[in-house]
């Protein structure tokens, strides 16, 4: 009993050290980005708000930020269109050749990003994608797919599929089981492969370093390039700490419309 | 021409032979019950007629029209699922009136129909309830419900009662029945219980490996089977079967004059050769003057009483009303079969009449 006690104690404390450990960089960020020294000091100077302003007065943040999240949500809606129906195609065609095709589809997630990139950039050379934002977003697709079938798979692994039958009998159509019967019963899986696409492309520096060009530069790769050239900059500070407040806050608006957590 | 006819239906899975080659014909308004041991095909023939499953070959029509040409979900086929199947996140009313919502029935017509149905299969009041908060024998009621408001011209239904209990059984099978012919709903159903079998169908088929082994009444396919099959699979006990070798049973000879004593048949009815005698545990009764047999088991199920004892040098089974006479294991008996109840059969299996 006294034992028992002493682990679920033990247990306690790790989980609090874990999760001291992943809130501690950001509850740095939060209190830093109204640091007014420029330098790097903990515990904080003086209070400010001027790298707030600078960040808002600063075009290339902001252009950064609006390509990263046009690049984002093209990508998930795209990667959703072609990997929604693929699923599907593995899940109703189930021969070998369909188990090949879905582990060759789940490949990009096992290869070292870097390497998958090198050989992006060479094949982007050649067929000119380079630094376009077709380039940009086909390869964030690519990033983004195997998410998505995994999640989607999985989803429809729990579907009943004399649903679907039962559906065809009261009438309807194949495209119209699909909708109504398909969709709604891999609603988890699409909305946590979203969430999770989003974030990848987000957050992607590999691939979006070596194509993104001059053009296409998102908000990653502008951060680290800011970071290699000039050091720890506050401005990337206060740009982190508005973006980390954003997700928060996305993550809490999702949770309370779509419950997504519960799908996890 | 029947109401649906069904002709050399042909269906393989890749190398397993599931339909060979079947006949069927249900006329209108009747229910008929297709019988079978697992895996013979019962369920794949009503994907066929549903047009959940193209066939190999054959052909099929519906009240004179030629079926496998209609797409699914225009032939208006009703179709019950073994497990229900029903839509998870949808609600009772929602999931009841899909079929409905797809044709884009209006909205009166819809209200109107719902209510009729509902009333129908007794579920008034929970129209907004989850269909995952629903008893096994409500959910039942539901996945009936919603393939009737569709007026199907033909309803199926694969086990529809298999997950239910058994006190649940007899007053659903009775429902559904009543609700069928309230309607005048033209039925095929698949079940692996006799009961039901006997009870439910106006007609009743019996299907082996892909074919049709026999069809008919009730009444008839238990009383009159064609062959050694029909006759085994119905009837609980089961048919006694005794094999004869050229006069010889179990190497006991018992000639012809002896056998026609026993069965009550013509000596000149009683093949030469192999034969098979089957006589049903119902129709042996004690009888002083009988065959002698030794009892091996006693058991007592409610009203009847199975005494089962080696008749012979076979096993046989002798069902008797419990507590008219003591049997008791190891002991003595001298049974008869009842006149004109045997059943012969030859080597093939099949029925000399
Ligand atoms: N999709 C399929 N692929 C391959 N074989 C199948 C498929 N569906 C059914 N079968 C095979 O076809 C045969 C008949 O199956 P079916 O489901 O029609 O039997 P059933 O009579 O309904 O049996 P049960 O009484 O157990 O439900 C079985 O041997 C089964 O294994
Ligand atoms: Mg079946």
């Amino acid at each position: 009993m006294k034992e028992k006690k002493l682990w679920g104690n033990i247990n306690a404390v790790v989980a609090l050290l874990v999760l001291l450990f992943m809130l501690v960089p950001i509850i740095v960020i939060f209190v830093n980005s109204f640091n007014s020294s420029q330098f790097f000091s903990f515990p904080p100077e003086g209070f400010t708000l001027k790298w707030y302003e600078r960040f808002l007065e600063n075009r290339e943040y902001k252009t950064a930020i609006a390509v990263s999240l046009k690049i984002a949500t093209l990508s998930v809606l795209v990667a959703l269109l072609l990997g929604i129906p693929a699923s599907y195609g593995i899940y109703r065609w189930k021969s070998p050749v369909s188990k090949v095709l879905s582990s060759l589809f789940l490949s990009p997630l096992m290869l070292p990003g870097i390497v998958w990139a090198i050989g992006l950039i060479q094949y982007y050379s050649i067929v000119n994608l380079t630094g376009t934002t077709a380039g940009l977003v086909a390869a964030h697709i690519i990033l983004i797919l195997p998410y998505v079938i995994r999640l989607v798979l999985s989803s429809l692994s729990y579907l009943d599929f004399d649903t679907v039958n039962a559906a065809r009998t009261l009438g309807a159509t194949s495209g119209k089981a699909f909708l109504k019967i398909v969709l709604p019963a891999i609603k988890p899986g699409v909305i946590i492969s979203a969430i999770f696409g989003f974030m990848v492309s987000f957050n992607d520096v590999t691939i979006s370093t070596f194509i993104a060009g001059t053009k296409n530069l998102t908000y990653p790769v502008r951060m680290y390039v800011e970071l290699r050239t000039e050091g720890l900059d506050p401005l990337a500070v206060a740009v982190s700490a508005v973006i980390m407040a954003f997700t928060i806050v996305i993550a809490l608006l999702a949770e309370k419309f779509w419950s997504w957590s519960k799908y996890l | 021409m029947s109401f649906l006819e069904i002709r050399g239906i042909v269906k393989d899975f890749d190398d397993t032979k599931v339909l060979q080659g079947l006949d069927l014909d249900v006329e209108e308004k009747d229910i008929l019950v297709l019988l079978g041991p697992s895996g013979c095909g019962k369920t794949t023939l009503l994907r066929i007629i549903a047009g959940l499953l193209d066939p190999d070959s054959g052909s099929m029509t519906l009240d004179g029209k030629n079926l496998l040409e209609v797409p699914v979900e225009d032939r208006g086929i009703g179709f019950v699922f073994q497990k229900y199947a029903l839509f998870p996140h949808m609600n009772v009313e929602e999931n009841i009136t899909f079929g409905l919502k797809v044709r884009k029935v209006g909205k009166d017509e819809i209200k109107k129909r719902l209510d009729d149905v509902l009333e129908l299969v007794e579920l008034k009041g929970y129209e907004k309830r989850k269909v995952s908060e629903l008893s096994g024998g409500q959910q039942q009621r539901v996945a009936l419900a919603r393939a009737l408001i569709i007026k199907p011209k033909l309803m199926l239904l694969d086990e529809p009662l298999s997950n239910l209990d058994a006190k649940l059984r007899t007053s659903v099978r009775v429902n559904i029945v009543r609700i069928l012919k309230k309607l005048g709903i033209t039925a095929i159903m698949v079940t692996h219980d006799q009961v039901e079998a006997m009870t439910m169908g106006d007609k009743v088929v019996l299907m082996n490996e892909g074919k049709i082994s026999q069809e008919g009444r009730p009444k008839d396919i238990y009383f009159d089977p064609d062959n050694l099959f029909v006759a085994e699979f119905l009837g609980s006990p089961k048919i006694n079967v005794l094999k004869v070798e050229s006069g010889c049973m179990n190497g006991i000879n018992v000639g012809k004059e002896m056998l026609s004593k026993w069965t009550g048949l013509d000596e000149r009815a009683i093949p030469d050769g192999t034969f098979y005698l089957g006589v049903r545990p119902e129709y042996i009764a004690p009888a002083d003057d009988g065959i002698k047999g030794k009892i091996e088991h006693v058991e007592i199920s409610g009203a009847d009483t199975n005494v089962h004892m080696e008749l012979l040098g076979s096993g046989c089974v002798m069902r008797v009303s419990s507590g008219s006479v003591e049997y008791s294991e190891g002991n003595d008996v001298a049974v008869a079969f009842r006149s004109g109840s045997c059943y012969l059969f030859d080597s093939s299996g099949k029925r000399i009449r």
